[in-house]
């Protein structure tokens, strides 16, 4: 099965996020509660981890991009 | 909240005492109070190669470090006084920074400083910022830290920071050039040294009572091994650079006073050289190409591989002239 990551929301008044890194590269393997990716806003770094575990199939956007808050930003294949 | 003063200077354990304090000791809550020797200290998703001027900073052999939270680069010596806020909030993994700075802002006023909040993340006198900071948060455990400029020579910085003529492209974070000023120069005692200073400076924020703790032998060497292995590492502080591309038009003139336009275009890729392309007089020098990629991108580095290419003994030009064609 395939799950859709999206851009969470950390703060009532966060509208987009800057995608700072990704720890994951594409075709990486993933567990659940592995942080996947890095988000800054502020000068905070927040780590995000993953929900899933399974390949990070796809990854729709680079480190340095503002990703609108639910934006789908990665699939992780869960099979 | 535990106390722990750290009587260590240099910037990598520091930054590894951190690290180690917000991920293993989970339970426990810490202000930690610490000064780096002489060292730049840059923001986690920062370009250190737009930061920094790679061959000032390669010769005064001064430490470069990179920090676990978000900004700009600062510029740390034994003067400047940092604080380490390590908490466990039960918000929705987001920090703010105002139940941070609002304490720290109350005890400088309270030691007659007249410090105000500026912007989002800054400590200011008047106009000028005396305290900056930032924070990483990791499953509602937040690290919030600070500077705090307490009589710091800041002229040392001056000749360390990035100037190139080239043009770098990237998506990193960038620093914000702020005008600063020394907490000590408004203070009615003049005489109060850095010592006093943070040893009032906590008595003001905890007015209830100081629990001082100390580090076990197993945490020092758990801190010193990450410090070694991480903090202090080419890999850390250059290789984490996002990716960028550097472009640069030069005009460098031989020993025999023949003008030579060398056009360069590099993409660095995890702080080395991906991609090189050098262009020297309209011709693409394949030699040039080969030679640099996949170095690591650094001045001493690039002028050693240039100094043993055949261009290098043709051409006549200074190597410290080529190698500037690069940075």
């Amino acid at each position: 099965m395939k799950k859709n990551v999206q851009m969470p929301k950390l703060g009532e008044q966060m509208e987009t996020g800057v995608l700072a890194a990704w720890n994951k590269e594409a075709g990486e393997v993933v567990k659940k509660g592995e942080v996947l990716f890095e988000i800054e806003t502020e000068k905070v770094v927040s780590e995000v981890e993953s929900m899933e575990s399974g390949v990070l199939e796809e990854v729709f956007f680079e480190a340095g991009d503002e990703i609108k808050v639910d934006e789908i930003i990665a699939v992780i294949n869960c099979d | 909240m535990k106390v722990f003063d750290s009587t260590n200077t240099d910037v990598y354990f520091n930054l590894a005492m951190e690290e180690y304090l917000f991920k293993n000791c989970v339970d426990t809550e810490y202000l930690l109070l610490w000064k780096n020797h002489n060292s730049i200290v840059l923001g986690k998703h920062q370009n250190i190669f737009e930061e920094i001027n790679l061959k000032a900073v390669e010769e005064s052999g001064i430490q470069v470090a990179r920090r676990n939270t978000g900004g700009g680069t600062v510029f740390h010596d034994e003067q400047n006084l940092n604080y380490s806020f390590i908490c466990n909030s039960e918000g929705d993994g987001f920090a703010d920074y105002e139940q941070f700075l609002i304490p720290v802002i109350k005890a400088l006023n309270e030691m007659g400083i007249p410090a105000v909040k500026r912007r989002t993340s800054d400590i200011a006198i008047g106009e000028q910022k005396i305290s900056g900071s930032a924070q990483t948060v990791k499953k509602g455990r937040v690290l919030h830290h600070g500077t705090l400029l307490y009589n710091s020579d800041l002229s040392l910085l001056k000749n360390l920071l990035k100037t190139t003529t080239g043009k770098i492209t990237s998506k990193s974070v960038k620093s914000v050039r702020s005008d600063v000023t020394n907490i000590k120069k408004h203070m009615t005692d003049q005489s109060m040294t850095m010592a006093a200073f943070k040893d009032t400076l906590l008595e003001k924020l905890l007015p209830d009572g100081i629990e001082k703790v100390r580090l076990t032998e197993e945490d020092i060497q758990s801190i010193q091994a990450l410090a070694d292995e991480k903090y202090s590492q080419w890999e850390w502080n250059y290789g984490q650079s996002p990716k960028f591309s550097f472009e640069k038009e030069s005009l460098v003139l031989s020993i025999n006073g023949i003008k030579m336009p060398i056009d360069v275009k590099l993409e660095i890729i995890k702080g080395k050289i991906a991609k090189a392309e050098a262009i020297v007089d309209g011709l693409a020098n394949a030699e040039l190409e080969e030679t640099l990629t996949g170095v690591r991108y650094g001045y001493r580095e690039i002028l050693h591989k240039l100094d043993e290419t055949q261009f290098n003994k043709t051409a006549q030009i200074k190597i410290d002239n080529l190698t500037n064609c690069f940075l």
